[in-house]
């Protein structure tokens, strides 16, 4: 792989470690709560990911998140992360912007271990990798 | 007009046309046609171009949770992406259970509240 791609995969696995940990339940109770994070967080990763899937195949670095979508939509490759990528746009921008905004922790722990595994998966396969096992 | 009182705000704008901001209603407007009919639905506002480009439509629905919100908005996203092929769109449902305060308040200074009934 392109270091470039493989510093993507190594952002994607970071962020999601990180969203991990806050949701670890020896962290339960933390204060402020950490849940909205963990959807920004989460979506970065799926950002990587993604990136990291454009950059192997054709050497594409999208400038916005429209761009990044669009191919995400487009793109058959992804077909099977599609609403779990649209998902993860939605509350990460949501948690990103909004300062009224909240999100449980179930909702946050959904985030990560249903749509942004979707995400890792499809992007992992696609490139022909081994898919996590987390 | 969408996005206007956005100027003095402090929030980062990226050039919102005249152009962009009939855009931003022509979708407003058509997802109002798709969405009117569900009895959820209370009210809905369009901005666009503020934090990131984008248009941006924001509903106040009946409380739900993530999974249940998906469920509702999936083939009313679908219905509007396919209209806009070329528009990067996010729904943005607000209720109380995901909103700090009321959710019947518009969610920016410059949102432009759609008819939907």
């Amino acid at each position: 792989m392109d270091p470039r791609t493989v510093d993507h995969l190594w952002v994607s696995a970071r962020n999601r470690d990180l969203a991990r940990a806050l949701l670890d339940p020896t962290l339960a109770g933390l204060q402020p709560s950490p849940w909205e994070w963990v959807a920004v967080i989460t979506f970065y990763a799926a950002v990587h990911a993604v990136n990291a899937y454009l950059w192997e195949t054709r050497r594409y670095a999208p400038s916005t998140h429209g761009e990044r979508s669009a191919e995400v939509r487009n793109n058959p490759s992804f077909s099977a992360c599609w609403l779990s990528y649209r998902t993860l746009s939605r509350v990460g921008y949501y948690a990103r912007y909004d300062e009224r905004y909240s999100l449980t922790e179930r909702e946050a722990s959904e985030l990560l271990d249903v749509d942004f595994r979707a995400v890792e998966a499809t992007v992992m396969l696609a490139l022909g990798r081994p898919v996590p096992a987390w | 007009m969408v996005g206007v009182a956005a100027r003095g705000s402090g929030r980062r704008r990226w050039g919102v046309t005249p152009a962009r901001e009939r855009r931003a209603l022509e979708v407003g407007r058509a997802f109002a046609e798709i969405i009117r009919d569900n009895p959820v639905v209370h009210a809905l506002w369009v901005t666009a171009d503020i934090e990131e480009p984008g248009i941006y439509l924001w509903l106040h629905t009946d409380p739900m949770d993530l999974t249940a919100e998906s469920r509702l908005l999936g083939p009313s996203m679908d219905l509007i992406e396919e209209r806009f092929p070329g528009e990067y769109i996010l729904v943005l449902p607000k209720h109380a259970d995901n909103t700090i305060g009321d959710p019947r308040i518009p969610p920016r200074p410059d949102a432009v509240q759609i008819p939907l009934r």
